[in-house]
């Protein structure tokens, strides 16, 4: 044999060498790859700046906090939830822990944009099937309801999680997403195919544990807006750099229009009115939200779940008709209801807060994070030991 | 991009084993073929893969009968095809329609009725196989025979949606010898070359198109070295990208023991406009010089008519890329260049001598000149031609940040 066929076959052997070993280490990361004194999954390790936690990660966190005796409390949802406006040390779920005292382990598992129903909702699915005792507690408001397991940049949890083989059977929510699937136009179709064969693969390989690892201990390789010039600094490096918020006088100024239409549409086409110049949630929409629920939050984990409806902002709402009012806290009243009719406690969350409990139209204050934390603790303390 | 779908990935995992591991080339041609079937067929779907195999299959017979007004008609069928899939809006509206809005309107009427919504994947390319076999045929070579030749020269799935555009004569061979036995030699100079191809594309270009979509939008706000800098990362973005696209290309062909034509050399070290084509996507640039610069007259019949020849040929190669006008005008901005390129020796007689002195003895002085002239056609190839005209404005203003 020449000395370059032998070469040859050495790189053939060292790639397949190489493969083994990211596989293996791959595997080995998705065991205990974790952020450092995790708080929250802040902007700097979120998809906002291309960094995707692998499912694995989530519940190692969930799982890190986790101490015998205690009920895990595990916080999914949007932004509202994962703390947006609260520096890192006023994060509401650090309030939350202090109001639930030591008998409960809270852990922020939220990201921004994602459904109530995405992320953390199936790792405490995962938990609640493996006999841990859990209580899941997210956010919606009317218009998104319950959104759907994958999808957005939150979806990819789900075919993680799925071929994983960490969730429940849950026919309706298969049924579901097969549904939703055939809807899509043909390139969001493909991408979702694409992300379900990644997971898929992920399940043997574990590359989507092994990368953000990397980038999270090593390097990152690659570049977004929010990181900039910082994009290949180690993810361990970054700190949570959310701002105080701004003095009362300078808040809401911004996109007043687009911020009002926005609060509108919460409830615009949600209701229809009723007698004596009441208002009711349309029949569609009733039943859609009904659906949504059924297909989409497993039995299981209903008993166990708190579903809060975040307010807009009294800035905004005080700038309502008195109709268009009326017809925003019907809407909130009914949604929740229909939550409560399916076995699911939910709270409106918002209804004796202030202009200072906010940063803007949505999320909230350390203040209002603090309101937020002992409602929370509230309805949980009233929740039978799971 | 195509070569780093999972798709793609589980694809070449079942694909490639059982190639190598079939030692009987018939059952290594029935492979490839079936891969290259299922390639197309996914990516494509069955709107896309319907007309190529009309238009192949007229191609193949028409090539087989040897009769030139066939193989014209053929010809025709194919360009026809080209034109209607992907320029048929573009020339109803963009162009009929500023000449005479009357008609414009009328025709783009018909064309939502007619067209589909997306050309098929890749027309563009095999279009431009199918003339250059169909024009080969016609003056006189021999065609191919085996429908199975024809089917795997058109449809070699690694070459097929990004090129390098393949010669016929020159495939064949390979795909024979590739078939009749793959070395490890091979395999391993195809990993190679697919590494190289995955680094340019993922970790540079993929990087580079995001840091330009994000600061593209606010070009108007860039400092002056920021702005230079953006020219720079825009110009990177496309060679890496595209290159690292051919680089896969050749690799995954090697890997089964086919060699693909190279399609760049290194094309940012070029010392003129002309040494810069050599060097550019080069399978196009041949196709081009052999199939539309030589039958019009190329180089003869005096230096008016090869510099009229030149922008047209040009202008094609701009229209090529996208039907879209600011394609026209990066083709026609080349175009320009070669011809001052190629006659300013003539044309400023001692000056253009002495100019030509110069650039022989001082060649970074036209590797810096070309660069800068390619740099500024990357505006006009990726913007509309007011943005691409704003953006050079402040790139060389006296004034302002």
């Amino acid at each position: 044999m020449t000395t370059s066929r032998l070469s040859n076959w050495l790189l053939i052997a060292g790639i397949m060498t190489g493969f083994c070993a990211a596989a293996w280490q791959g595997n080995l990361a998705s065991t205990y790859s974790k952020p450092d004194g995790f708080i929250r999954f802040h902007q700097r390790i979120s998809p906002d700046a291309i960094f995707y936690p692998p499912y694995a990660m989530l519940e190692s966190l969930a799982l890190a906090h986790w101490q015998r005796g205690k009920t895990l409390v595990i916080i999914g949802g949007n932004s509202i939830m994962n703390g947006v406006g609260q520096p890192k040390d006023d994060v509401w779920s650090l309030r939350l822990q202090e109001q639930l005292g030591d008998r409960y382990v809270v852990v922020n598992l939220a990201f921004r944009g994602a459904y109530p129903t995405q992320g953390a909702a199936l790792v405490a699915e995962s938990l609640m099937l493996r006999g841990y005792p859990v209580m899941y507690v997210a956010n919606t408001n009317p218009p998104a309801a319950t959104g759907r397991a994958p999808g957005g940049a939150s979806g990819y949890f789900y075919w993680q999680a799925l071929y994983q083989h960490r969730l429940a059977a849950f026919p309706a929510r298969d049924a579901s997403i097969r549904q939703w699937l055939d809807t899509l136009p043909p390139a969001e179709r493909q991408q979702q195919e694409e992300e379900r064969l990644g997971a898929r693969l992920d399940a043997w390989f574990r590359h989507q544990s092994l990368w953000p690892h990397i980038g999270y201990r090593h390097v990152f390789t690659v570049w977004n807006f929010i990181l900039a010039r910082d994009f290949w600094v180690p993810h361990d490096r970054l700190p949570d750099t959310e701002p105080h918020a701004q003095p009362l006088a300078d808040r809401f100024r911004n996109f007043l229009p687009e911020e009002m239409a926005i609060t509108r549409g919460f409830s615009e086409n949600m209701a229809v009115p009723g007698p004596g110049g009441s208002w009711q949630m349309e029949e569609g929409n009733r039943q859609r939200l009904a659906a949504d629920i059924e297909a989409s939050v497993v039995p299981l984990l209903r008993p166990h779940t708190l579903i809060l409806l975040n307010k807009n902002a009294p800035y905004y709402l005080d700038r309502l008709s008195p109709a268009e009012r009326a017809r925003d806290v019907a809407v909130y009243a009914a949604c929740a209801q229909i939550f409560r009719d399916h076995g699911i406690a939910c709270e409106v969350a918002g209804d004796d807060f202030e202009s200072a409990d906010y940063i803007d139209r949505a999320h909230l204050s350390a203040e209002g994070g603090r309101k937020l934390a002992r409602l929370v603790a509230r309805k949980l303390k009233e929740f039978p030991p799971p | 991009m195509i070569f780093n779908t999972y798709w793609f990935i589980c694809f070449s995992a079942v694909f490639f084993p059982i190639y190598w591991f079939l030692f009987l080339p018939v059952l290594r041609r029935f492979w490839l073929l079936a891969g290259c079937a299922v390639f197309h067929f996914h990516f494509a779907g069955p709107a896309g893969v319907l007309p190529i195999i009309v238009i192949g299959l007229v191609a193949y017979l028409a090539g087989l009968t040897r009769w030139r007004f066939l193989c014209a008609a053929a010809i025709a069928l194919s360009v026809a095809a080209l034109g209607f899939y992907k320029y048929a809006q573009f020339l109803c509206v963009d162009l009929l329609g500023r000449l005479f809005p009357g008609t414009g309107a009328l025709l783009e009427r018909q064309l939502h009725t007619l067209h589909p919504i997306a050309a098929p994947l890749a027309i563009s390319f095999f279009t431009f196989e199918f003339v250059h076999y169909l024009v080969e045929v016609y003056r006189g070579r021999e065609p191919i025979r085996r429908p199975d030749d024809f089917a795997l020269f058109a449809i070699h799935f690694p070459s097929l949606v990004a090129g390098p555009i393949k010669r016929y004569q020159d495939y064949l061979p390979d795909l024979r010898a590739g078939l009749a036995g793959v070395t490890v030699d091979d395999v391993a100079a195809g990993a190679q070359r697919i590494a190289l191809g995955l680094v340019k594309k993922i970790v540079l270009a993929d990087n580079l198109t995001l840091v330009i979509n994000f600061y593209g939008p606010g070009f108007a706000g860039l400092s002056r070295g920021q702005a230079w800098l953006f020219l720079a990362a825009l110009a990177a973005r496309i060679v890496l990208d595209f290159s690292g696209y051919t680089d896969m290309a050749i690799g995954l062909s090697r890997l089964m023991g086919i060699r693909l034509p190279e399609n760049f050399n290194y094309p940012y070290l070029a010392v003129s406009l002309q040494d810069f084509w050599q060097r550019w996507h080069i399978s196009l640039t041949s196709w081009i010089r052999d199939y539309v610069y030589i039958p019009l007259g190329g180089n003869r019949h005096g230096l008016l008519r090869r510099l009229a020849n030149g922008l047209f040929v040009f202008a094609l190669c701009g229209l090529w890329h996208g039907p879209a006008w600011h394609f026209v005008l990066w083709g026609l901005w080349h175009g320009v260049g070669l011809v001052i390129n190629f006659s300013y020796v003539t044309l400023l007689g001692p000056v253009g001598r002495a100019l030509a002195g110069v650039f022989t003895r001082l060649p970074v002085l036209g590797w810096a000149l070309t660069l800068l002239y390619v740099a500024f056609g990357w505006l006009m190839f990726f913007y509309e031609p007011a943005q691409a005209w704003a953006m050079a404005v402040k790139l060389f203003a006296f004034h302002g940040p």
